[in-house]
């Protein structure tokens, strides 16, 4: 495959898993504007790197390859602290998100359904707790409410929409 | 997942710190640990992150307000462009200095990634929120009828034309039917019951506190909540074909056998029994049609006098043998199960490296446990052999069959993904040999998925969709000196399986055999085989000769080479030793066909 092909071939790869490339460095770098810039990093090397890319192997097990370098040049430069594990465990975790199943817009699709299955309370808590820039302590202040509520309120919910996703996705594979 | 329930508890704790940016050092160092231990614990983490990632990127947009830019400051988009290494490094440059419409379309595709590299090009449609919240009543209502889900379960073989096979996590609805052949599995009622079901057992979940056992075990442990009404003393109540029993909050085993009779035994608590039918009383002969209450430690069971007689109660002693995993246990039996499984296949691997027979070993064990070494290195590990490490091109580590262990993944035809072995006089076998491989088969279509062979004219040992086959000699080029054992066998995708392939010299001809599984499933008389040709490369997932057809896809996780022909008893300890617990989640009918020779024949080979 040559020029135009192979760069459009690119550019619909890198569209299909970008978001996927992007929650995987969000699971190992805690700071978003962290894992915002070793996103565009890895870009740049994915796109420089594309034409040693072998054409029918697993674009997403490159990409987060390629992520989890750029991950470990990060930590080279800020040190350990800008990143939640030691190199052991992030070896661990991209192995196991390299090689297991590829379900995400099943899982996008359900986190939609499952949203709308929430209470109209928990729905408000839920999105005021990821709104930009917005953590427990904040929605507690906004709500004047303990943080330890807020924060209890948001793990219920949360793991209620995990639990809601999961079993759509079970439905899913047997219907 | 093999962690311990309260492990898990800890592990989901730690993981909603993490999300919420609350991990203390020792908090972290702790996910850390758990997160080693345990594959499945890495793939909740993953997942857990992937919904509150999603969660953080629907709502926030992608956070940079600034051009995007590279750490140097400098913009991120022109360097794509003008980047002479990126030219440099791609094979496909030179469509970057054709003219035209080709120039425009580069532009073009390049303005596209540029917009990729800023971040912007992946969006998440979510609907208003003002549309989700009018939308919210009206879904809730839309709930299925849910009664529990399956949480867990362990070698379970289903009776695939009666019930759905099943895996933890599944929903439980109003009149889910489990048949179970063998295997435990456990089931959680949203009422708080929980109940571990023994196979072979037929059950039914009729309503969310309780359900039919038509034939089988089970057992159940019913917490008596805090706030039930002295008036609410049935918790949980199992129909049987003889017998009703009521749970008043305990911990009970029921089983029925074939003639329909039950058994009621009480470990905590107590039951309510109430025959189907009146029964006469156990002392005097006088009918008694109400309950009979036990207590911990008593059984009852409920027969008929003769076939089709009246019924008739029988009082003894609860016996615990009978339902050796208590409710709540499954995990942590599972999980001990594995482990075990593991250790075992440990002590006899370690056991194998000794054997002098052995040419080399390949256990797939090293990714992860000696980052030191190269991912691209395949080690053989046998005692005798010399250095025959193989070199990994293609195919990916994933995970093997037990916990901690590692495999290799073969993508299959197209792919080239293969292990090449060193050119060594060891793997000239031509008198007596054997080859032994652990694998899943992903093979389809009409190739032969090669698991290991050496060249096209010394042995192959090859999977297809529907068989496996053994080939010596050169089969392609339809010499004399050629044989093919083929038996027809169907693999189910997430099977392990154990293959092993024997080759013994006699004087005037060869005995060629093929066990699947510890079952000699083919036999054939073969021509001898002369020495080797060209000194051909041994390779595991792939045949140079037989192009995409001859490349495997499934999983490979061990392989051994002999230079001795293995007995039946090897086979048999191999497999007793290597084989992993079933904690699947689907109905397996294995079918291992009876042999089908096809001995001292050319044939295309494909």
């Amino acid at each position: 495959m040559h020029g135009p092909d192979r760069n459009e071939l690119f550019v619909q790869l890198l569209t299909q898993y970008q978001q996927r490339v992007h929650l995987f460095i969000l699971s190992l770098v805690p700071h978003r504007a962290d894992a915002d810039e070793i996103l565009q990093e890895t870009n740049l090397v994915l796109w420089r790197k594309f034409g040693e890319f072998r054409l029918g192997s697993d674009f997403r097990a490159w990409a987060f390859q390629v992520a989890y370098n750029k991950i470990k040049a990060f930590r080279e430069r800020h040190g350990r602290d800008r990143l939640r594990f030691g190199e052991e465990v992030m070896d661990r975790l991209v192995l196991v998100a390299a090689t297991g199943s590829d379900d995400l817009p099943a899982t996008q699709t359900a986190l939609q359904d499952c949203k709308k299955r929430l209470s109209e309370a928990d729905l408000e808590l839920i999105e005021r707790r990821y709104e930009p820039g917005a953590t427990a302590a904040t929605v507690a202040a906004d709500l004047d409410r303990s943080v330890a509520a807020i924060y209890k309120a948001v793990v219920r919910i949360r793991r209620a929409l995990f639990e809601c996703i999961h079993r759509s996705l079970l439905r899913e594979d047997h219907p | 997942m093999s962690l311990t329930p309260e492990q898990q508890v800890e592990l989901r704790d730690l993981v909603d710190a993490a999300c919420e940016g609350g991990l203390t050092a020792d908090a972290s160092s702790r996910l850390e640990s758990l997160l080693l231990s345990d594959n499945d614990a890495c793939r909740y983490y993953l997942n857990y992150f992937s919904l509150h990632g999603s969660l953080l990127l629907a709502e926030g947009a992608p956070s940079i307000d600034r051009e995007p830019q590279l750490p140097n400051g400098n913009p991120v988009v022109p360097p794509i462009v003008v980047d002479p290494s990126a030219a440099a490094s791609c094979p496909t440059s030179a469509a970057w200095s054709l003219g035209g419409w080709l120039t425009s379309y580069a532009v073009a595709t390049v303005i596209m990634v540029a917009a990729i590299l800023g971040g912007w090009a992946y969006k998440i449609s979510f609907e208003s929120k003002t549309q989700e919240r009018q939308q919210v009543a009206q879904a809730a209502r839309q709930e299925p009828d849910v009664i529990g889900r399956v949480t867990e379960m362990v070698g379970c073989r289903w009776d695939d034309a009666v019930s759905s096979p099943c895996r933890p996590g599944e929903p439980i609805s109003r009149g889910s039917k489990y048949v179970l052949d063998s295997g435990l599995v456990e089931l959680a009622y949203d009422s708080g019951a929980k109940v571990v079901l023994q196979g072979p057992c037929v059950y039914e979940a009729d309503s969310d506190r309780g359900g039919s056992l038509a034939s089988g075990r089970l057992i159940a442990r019913v917490e008596r909540p805090k706030s039930a009404s002295s008036g609410d003393s049935r918790l949980f109540t199992v129909h049987t074909p003889t017998a009703t029993v009521s749970d008043l909050g305990t911990e009970f085993g029921v089983e029925v056998d074939g003639s329909g009779a039950t058994r009621s035994c009480v470990f905590d608590g107590k039951v309510e029994v109430q025959p189907r039918e009146p029964t006469p009383q156990a002392a005097g002969g006088e009918e008694i049609d109400r309950p009979i209450e036990l207590i911990a430690g008593q059984s009852i069971r409920v027969v008929h006098d003769a076939e089709g007689g009246a019924l008739r109660t029988v009082r003894g002693q609860a016996d615990g043998a009978l339902f050796p995993v208590r409710p709540g246990r499954l995990t942590e039996f599972v999980a001990q199960e594995r482990l075990k499984a593991f250790q075992r296949w440990r002590a006899y691997s370690q056991r194998l490296r000794k054997d002098p027979a052995l040419v080399a070993y390949y256990t797939f064990e090293t990714r992860g446990r000696d980052p030191t070494r190269s991912m691209s290195i395949l080690p053989n590990v046998a005692a005798t052999g010399e250095a025959l490490d193989g070199n990994i091109s293609g195919p990916r580590w994933a995970e093997g069959r037990f916990p901690g262990k590692f495999a290799l993944r073969f993508w299959g035809p197209g792919y080239r993904d293969c292990v090449s072995l060193p050119e060594s006089e060891r793997f000239r076998l031509t008198r007596d040999f054997s080859f032994a491989v652990w694998f899943q088969s992903h093979v389809a279509g009409d190739g032969c998925g090669h698991l290991l062979s050496k060249g096209n004219e010394d042995w192959r040992l090859c999977v297809r969709s529907l068989g496996v086959q053994f080939l010596t000699g050169d089969i392609d080029r339809g010499k004399t000196v050629s044989d093919l054992l083929e038996t027809p066998t169907s693999f189910h995708a997430s099977d392990w399986h154990l293959i092993v392939a024997n080759f013994k010299s006699g004087e005037r001809t060869a005995k060629k055999q093929l066990y699947i599984d510890s079952r000699l499933v083919g036999t054939s008389i073969a021509p001898l085989l002369a020495s080797p040709a060209h000194g051909a490369l041994v390779t595991i997932g792939d045949n140079a000769v037989w192009g995409p057809k001859g490349e495997f896809s499934g999983l490979i996780d061990e392989v051994a080479i002999f230079s001795r022909a293995l007995t039946a008893g090897d086979v048999q300890e191999m497999f007793a030793a290597g084989s992993p617990p079933r904690t699947d989640n689907r109905g397996s009918k294995q079918s291992v066909a009876p042999p089908a020779k096809k001995g001292g024949q050319a044939s295309s080979g494909d």
